[in-house]
């Protein structure tokens, strides 16, 4: 049962990631390898201010977050004007960047000694230290989480993403501005990604710059292709699919345990490689978020008399 | 109807590192009146549309629109003054539906605005539903409302061209700019875009059509501009530019066979802006 929560945490901090990239690299089509880094400053931020400023962790996560974006929104409005290649590239520099200023700034970080001794969060005047406790918190962080980012998707202020990742240049032309749009939905996906390395922070008690490096920021674009590019629901499926897989085989006793961890990446691959093959739109693909047909049979939109039509 | 012409473009230069693509252009665009602006692949006429919605930047001159200056405004900045455009190589959003495509048209919806989503989920549904509706409407007017789900990607080119029309109908700009809206379209669709383009006039808009075909433009303009080498050599009515002997001579003398002048999507003039 323990173990079982435990690993519903996990699958939480990771559909929350994944869904938050989602925001950045299906919506507006632009690739970021920096999401584990985002995740980084999340969790050292609300560690920080956890243990130093002796905050509640509900709140030092918030601020952690809150850190997470607005480093975000410097890279976000600093490579506005870069997309494809470029963008991947200056997100990877990113990445690399901050682990090593994590690494380094051993004053704050403790470097490469890692952090520990990081509290669970206070509610209701009782600390969650008691793993079911703590897992309902994850849960519902996550549920208020998938709530946001799905009214997000869902709306015409994802509509204007995705048209951004269409056409940038119809969308300027129908007046966004397309260079504050693609930085909001940055900074919104760099604070939900600090937010989950709030939650890891203080689940496992213990960071280190080494658990959140470029191999995370590439497993969180695995979930996507895996789940579904642009589908928010996809990239939650995609996330419980593939921390799903050595789980199911540790239980099967197919692969002896001890070879299993040095086993995980490849499996990972194997799953990549299989699902951008054989299924490149993901397992629940990309849909539309207008459903003219659907509206009409709801009465929520009539069809004109074509007599009338031109008027 | 007021006499100032809604758009003047005086003087107006843009240079492609030595390449003049517009010298000292001047044009004035005449309120609720459909003007055209022909010329040969080159001749600048994008560049023109370009420069006018913010799209590039002129090394001189001024626009002015509705007698204001905006002769370096930012690209989305074009559509809150009031004017839009559309793009020659359609520039439609391929994995978005007909319906999404048209939606985005309009400017200033409270779904889009992340504080009305969240904090006045109500009305900001019931704006939603109107705005869907009004597009739905302009889809029954314009003949796309059996393809409202589809795919972009999924419709012919005729139908792409007149998605892009369709787009223009949602922003409620006074001024509309199409760049090439007939290139590459059979007759009947050409008839089609003609008199939406019309239509649009009646309604009290105004209209620019950059057009390479010659029954487009000769069968529904008001007034013509004719570019070559960057320059205007000549403007009038459609009876005026065609027996006007330097257009002749730059313009109708390479085809005089054929009505349309080589259309479709060519390279040339938009590869360098």
């Amino acid at each position: 049962m323990t173990y079982a929560l435990t690993l519903l945490t996990f699958f939480c901090i990771a559909i929350i990631l994944a869904m938050s990239l989602n925001l950045v690299m299906g919506y507006t089509g632009r690739v970021s390898v920096a999401h584990g880094g985002f995740m980084a400053v999340g969790a050292y931020g609300t560690a920080w201010f956890a243990i130093n400023a002796e905050m509640n962790l509900v709140w030092a996560m918030l601020v952690g977050a809150a850190v997470a974006g607005v480093v975000g929104w410097i890279f976000g409005a600093a490579t506005a004007r870069i997309s494809g290649d470029e963008f991947i590239l200056a997100s990877f520099a990113l990445q690399m960047v901050l682990i090593e200023m994590i690494s380094r700034w051993a004053s704050v970080t403790r470097g490469t000694y890692g952090l520990s001794g990081i509290p669970r969060p206070v509610l209701f005047g009782q600390r969650l230290s008691d793993v079911e406790s703590f897992a309902a918190f994850v849960v519902v962080v996550t549920l208020l989480c998938g709530a946001f980012v799905l009214r997000l998707g869902h709306s015409t202020f994802g509509l204007a993403l995705r048209g951004v990742r269409e056409s940038e240049r119809s969308m300027q032309a129908l007046g966004r501005n397309t260079t504050s749009l693609k930085a909001v939905a940055f900074v919104i996906a760099s604070c939900l990604a600090g937010i989950a390395g709030g939650l890891q922070a203080s689940m496992v008690s213990f960071i280190h710059p080494d658990n959140f490096g470029v191999m995370v920021s590439i497993i969180v674009i695995a979930y996507l292709l895996v789940g579904g590019l642009g589908s928010m629901l996809g990239a939650a499926l995609g996330a419980v699919m593939l921390l799903s897989i050595p789980e199911v085989i540790a239980a099967t006793d197919w692969i002896p345990t001890n070879l299993l961890g040095p086993l995980e990446r490849v499996l990972y691959g194997l799953a990549l490689i299989l699902f951008v093959w054989l299924r490149p739109q993901g397992l629940l693909p990309e849909r539309p978020i207008l459903n003219v047909a659907r509206m009409r049979r709801r009465g929520l939109v009539t069809i004109p008399d074509p007599q009338e039509v031109t008027r | 109807m007021t006499t100032e012409p809604i758009l003047s473009v005086r003087d107006l230069s843009v240079r492609f590192g030595g390449l003049k693509a517009l010298d000292r252009v001047s044009l004035d665009v005449p309120r609720q009146r459909l003007t055209a602006l022909i010329g040969p692949n080159g001749a600048g006429k994008s560049t023109l549309l370009n420069a006018v919605s913010g799209f590039c930047r002129p090394a001189a001159g001024t626009v002015i629109f509705r007698g204001q200056d905006i002769s370096r405004i930012p690209p989305h900045h074009a559509v809150r003054v009031g004017m839009a455009r559309t793009f020659q190589d359609l520039e439609v959003m391929q994995r978005l539906t007909v319906t999404e495509n048209v939606l985005l048209g309009y400017g200033n919806q409270p779904a889009e605005r992340l504080t009305r989503l969240f904090f006045t989920p109500l009305r900001t549904r019931r704006a939603h539903r109107a705005t869907v509706q009004k597009t739905v409407d302009i889809l029954a007017r314009v003949g796309l409302l059996d393809r409202a789900d589809s795919l972009a990607s999924e419709l012919s080119y005729g139908e792409q061209k007149l998605l892009t029309v369709a787009r223009l109908l949602a922003t409620d700009a006074e001024l509309l700019m199409f760049d090439e809206p007939g290139a590459g379209l059979p007759a009947e669709n050409l008839h089609q875009i003609g008199t939406l383009l019309r239509e649009m006039v009646a309604e009290g808009r105004t209209v620019v059509l950059v057009d390479h075909n010659m029954d487009l433009v000769m069968s529904y303009a008001d007034e013509i501009t004719v570019l070559h080498h960057g320059q205007v050599i000549a403007r009038g009515t459609p009876q005026e530019v065609r027996s006007d002997p330097s257009v002749i001579d730059v313009y109708f003398s390479r085809s005089k066979d054929s009505t349309a002048v080589p259309a479709g999507p060519e390279g040339g003039e938009d590869g360098a802006a």
